[in-house]
């Protein structure tokens, strides 16, 4: 993964190898591993699995996604429907907590509500993502955590860390807890390994947010 | 991660640590870096969560996934209504292709139809797999391709290749026979073995992934 024109190619090369993704109308951009997806595709887990296909490739620091999602005819629902659809969905997954709700318009669907964590977020929004008929997601729910002041927050997200068979023993990551705001800093070699360390800072009791300022060294 | 007792420990930690999973009743043995979870959770969300929490732990090479889903009393959904909510989840998901239905049974969700791609069975089995009311998945989905699997062995190599997570001088080989590929060699993550193993399965015509990869830990 030498040269520039080499990680365009391997991108373009893996989602067109990747049978979720229609490639026709996807542009690559490479700028020193700096890639960027332009275009469109039909379908948001399509906009979803074009990022994470360019994400596995060696080489890729940080992936930009300008991809918009135009949505074919028969995959059109209107605003009324796709609500209810969504909101049905949230109901009934045992993951996510009862107050998430969601509102669409012109596709685009908007969660809100309060979680404990940042994971019961994500939750929220797998459980809507594949939905026919929409073009984005837009999560503002939002997190409250019940204990006063979250003890140890910093140690046992970096204990998460040591135990991750994907961060590595010299890794340099460096995790720094403020008023339930964590800042990661330091470098991973992955994207996988970023998504570890990522997803370790979320999962700690009392995280409203992740500042993530970790860089990929690719 | 060196020691038996110390890879226990970490699956327990990690247990713990994870905000999505009660591990209450979860009990973990670990033999030289085969864990085994014996015990229950309450949801097939947290039965996945469990496995995925042990797989992420340095040093763990296989997980055993012995754990039973049992029921809180008002997660019980009769199996006429979970059948129901499961075809409209599949129905309503644009990833999952027309076909594709699912019976439940004392909460035991079966899906059947056919698609293309493996990654398109995974995707139904995703679309259900939160849904309350479900104790398991039986995915017995078929796979069926009109071409004949042409340079599978190639394609599925220049993914590895191309891979962030797979190391230049990795000892993993492909091997296709018919609508077959083999995979065998080390891995040092699970994290390494699931992108071989889930680049294996983009590739179309494959009907059937051997998984004779050795984890290092």
């Amino acid at each position: 993964m030498g040269t520039t024109k080499d990680i365009r190619a391997a991108v373009e090369a893996e989602l067109k190898f990747d049978p979720l993704v229609d490639d026709a109308d996807i542009h690559v951009v490479n700028v020193n591993g700096d890639v960027a997806l332009n275009g469109t595709v039909p379908s948001y887990p399509q906009y979803l699995e074009a990022a994470a296909a360019a994400q596995r490739v060696g080489g890729v620091k940080n992936v930009h996604n300008h991809l918009e999602v135009v949505l074919s005819d028969e995959d059109f629902r209107d605003d009324a429907m796709l609500t209810t659809a969504a909101n049905n969905a949230l109901t009934q997954n045992v993951t996510v907590p009862d107050s998430v709700e969601a509102t669409a318009l012109d596709g685009n669907v908007t969660l809100t509500g309060t979680v404990s964590y940042g994971q019961e977020r994500a939750a929220a929004e797998r459980a809507v993502s594949g939905l026919i008929g929409l073009r984005n997601v837009r999560n503002d729910i939002e997190i409250s955590y019940d204990v006063e002041s979250p003890v140890d927050v910093d140690l046992h997200v970096q204990d998460a860390l040591g135990r991750s068979a994907l961060v590595p023993d010299d890794s340099d990551v460096s995790v720094v807890t403020k008023g339930g705001i964590i800042t990661l800093t330091g470098h991973v070699h992955t994207w996988a390994e970023h998504d570890a360390v990522i997803d370790a800072a979320w999962m700690a009791v009392g995280v409203i947010d992740v500042h993530d300022e970790l860089q990929i060294t690719g | 991660m060196g020691t038996t007792k110390d890879i226990r420990d970490a699956v327990n930690a990690e247990l713990k640590f994870d905000p999505l999973v009660d591990d209450a009743d979860i009990h973990v043995v670990n033999a030289s870096g085969d864990v085994a979870l014996n015990g229950t959770v309450p949801s097939y969300p947290q039965y996945l969560e469990a496995a995925a929490a042990a797989r992420r732990v340095g040093g763990v090479k296989n997980v055993h996934n012995h754990l039973e889903v049992v029921l809180p009393d008002a997660d019980v959904r009769d199996d006429a209504l979970l059948t129901t909510v499961a075809n409209n989840a599949l129905t309503l998901n644009v990833t999952v292709p027309d076909g594709v239905e699912a019976s439940a049974r004392d909460g035991n969700l079966t899906l059947t139809g056919t698609v293309k791609y493996g990654r398109q069975r995974q995707a139904a089995e995703l679309a259900v797999a939160g849904l309350t009311g479900i104790r398991n998945i039986r995915d017995d989905i078929d796979l069926s391709y009109d071409a004949d699997p042409v340079d599978v062995t190639l394609l599925v190599q220049s993914a590895l290749d191309r891979n962030g997570l797979i190391a230049d001088d990795s000892n993993v080989s492909v091997d296709t026979v018919g609508n077959t590929v083999t995979l065998s060699g080390h891995v040092r993550t699970h994290a390494e073995h699931d992108a071989v193993v889930g680049a294996a399965w983009m590739a179309g015509g494959v009907f059937k992934v051997r998984d004779e990869l050795t984890i290092t830990g």
